[in-house]
């Protein structure tokens, strides 16, 4: 379904982003990314959807190379949950069925309830918290083979991060695939099949969270930090 | 076509924008009594008999309703609205979504061929309307006062400054596409607008006087629509337009 071959992305101002990485994604899975900051995760994640150009390798998701034209079977939560501010929710609701494809008003009043997401204030007044939230509601309110989502708890109280971690399975459940990038390793757990580590740019484990527990004879939390200090699996 | 997302985010600046210029529009009209009767006052006269030259022009504007269009508005306030507004209507276009990220919530559902259309495609209707309203509703609002304009003298200049005006536009949505600063956006905007008066004021250079274009002095003495200038103007636009496109299409987000 996604299929990434030795990928390199080099910005225009130099910086080396991503070396070389390469994985591929299975149908009715979830696939995590992990890494610190800058490692590189938002710029895989954009890749793979078609936003930026690989400066080498390949990219292919369903059978198509996403840049430039996207990927139109699926849906995106980016890291920055930016909304357009001065609308109501109810408003932006509509906006966004206007062009999503496959958006269900009845999913999303579901999604918005199950999070808590109650009010029908202006976006810029929302707090971070509730604005990931929508950002979700909308997101798995379409009816899309695959999510990718960039940080989908950033801000969430441990509620409604597990209420997010059960849309993200049922989705598997219902055959959906999702890439889900994090910083919150505990989630990551609960949640993945198999997944890829990536440190500076380079891709410093691929595989399964039992083979990696089982190679470093460890939790994941301290298999990451050892790796991120430099140790090889 | 997905155009409510883009109508949405246009539509507070398209109606604020029409406002003002069928208001303008209207006081040029119903202004033009007290501005006669300021040039026919007794000081204004002696001054004019002191400037040789001058009073020629201004006895014109007293006594020719067309003179008096074409030097108050179609000639100056109308092109300088239409200027001002492709200013103001464009450089948000993809500046906007770039500084706010909300491109994102874009271009992770949507081909870049559908975003760029659909704003291109709202952004020149709702232009159309704004500048068709400006010269319309001139000549409507003199009608009703009982002025007498050609209607072909208004058309010709409300079509040209039109055309030249989605020019302005799409040099401006060019501008927004290169800034994800929206401010920057609209400074090099405004000075690429300049730019093209002042150096199509050098004789060599005056092919890029688009204002002039806009508002064509030959409309007066009976001439309708420059056609070839028209084509050449449309087929910038044109070009600008594809290149605007492949310049997104191929864009790192």
């Amino acid at each position: 379904m996604v299929k990434v071959d030795s990928l390199c992305k080099v910005y225009s101002n130099g910086v080396k982003a991503l070396k070389n990485v390469s994985f591929s994604v299975k149908q009715g899975s979830v696939f995590a990314v992990l890494g610190p900051n800058g490692a590189g995760k938002t710029t895989l994640l954009k890749c793979v959807l078609g936003m930026l150009k690989p400066t080498s390798g390949k990219v292919n998701v369903f059978g198509k190379v996403p840049f430039p034209d996207g990927v139109k079977n699926s849906s995106f939560v980016p890291e920055e949950k930016s909304l357009y501010d001065w609308i109501k929710i109810s408003k932006m609701v509509k906006i966004f069925a206007s062009f999503a494809p496959n958006f269900s008003f009845s999913r999303f009043e579901k999604l918005s309830k199950r999070f808590s997401l109650t009010e029908n204030r202006k976006i810029g007044e929302l707090s971070q918290g509730n604005r990931t939230k929508l950002y979700v509601s909308l997101a798995f309110a379409q009816d899309v083979d695959l999510y990718v989502l960039d940080e989908p708890t950033w801000g969430l109280d441990p509620v409604v991060r597990h209420e997010v971690l059960n849309v993200v399975k049922e989705s598997v459940i219902e055959g959906k695939t999702v890439v889900y990038s994090s910083h919150i390793l505990s989630e990551v757990e609960e949640v993945c099949d198999t997944m890829i580590i990536l440190k500076e740019g380079e891709m410093v484990y691929s595989g399964t969270l039992d083979e990696l527990k089982e190679k470093k004879k460890a939790s994941l939390s301290t298999a990451f930090l050892e790796m991120m200090k430099g140790d090889s699996i | 076509m997905k155009l409510y997302k883009e109508w949405k985010m246009i539509e507070w600046r398209f109606i604020v924008v029409l406002i003002i210029m069928v208001s303008s529009a209207v006081v040029v009209v119903l202004t033009r009594n007290i501005a006669i009767g300021a040039l026919n006052s007794p000081q204004v006269q002696e001054y004019l008999k002191r400037v040789k030259g001058i009073s020629h022009i201004l006895n014109e504007i007293s006594t020719n309703y067309t003179y008096y269009s074409f030097t108050q508005w179609f000639g100056k306030s109308y092109v300088q609205l239409v200027a001002i507004f492709a200013a103001i209507l464009s450089f948000p276009a993809f500046s906007k979504e770039f500084s706010k990220k909300t491109i994102y919530l874009l271009a992770g559902r949507m081909s870049r061929r559908e975003i760029y259309l659909s704003k291109m495609i709202v952004g020149y209707i709702v232009f159309s309307v704004i500048t068709f309203s400006g010269g319309i509703g001139y000549l409507l609002t003199s009608q009703i006062v009982g002025y007498h304009l050609s209607f072909q003298q208004a058309f010709s200049w409300t079509f040209m400054t039109s055309v030249g005006g989605l020019l302005l536009y799409q040099i401006g949505v060019y501008i927004s596409l290169l800034f994800k600063d929206q401010v920057k956006a609209l400074l090099l905007d405004i000075a690429i607008y300049v730019g093209l008066y002042v150096l199509s004021m050098i004789k060599s250079m005056n092919f890029l006087n688009v204002f002039g274009y806009m508002s064509r002095v030959n409309v007066l003495y009976g001439k309708g629509v420059d056609v070839i200038s028209t084509l050449i103007v449309c087929a910038v636009c044109a070009a600008i337009s594809v290149g605007t496109y492949f310049q997104f299409k191929y864009k790192d987000l």
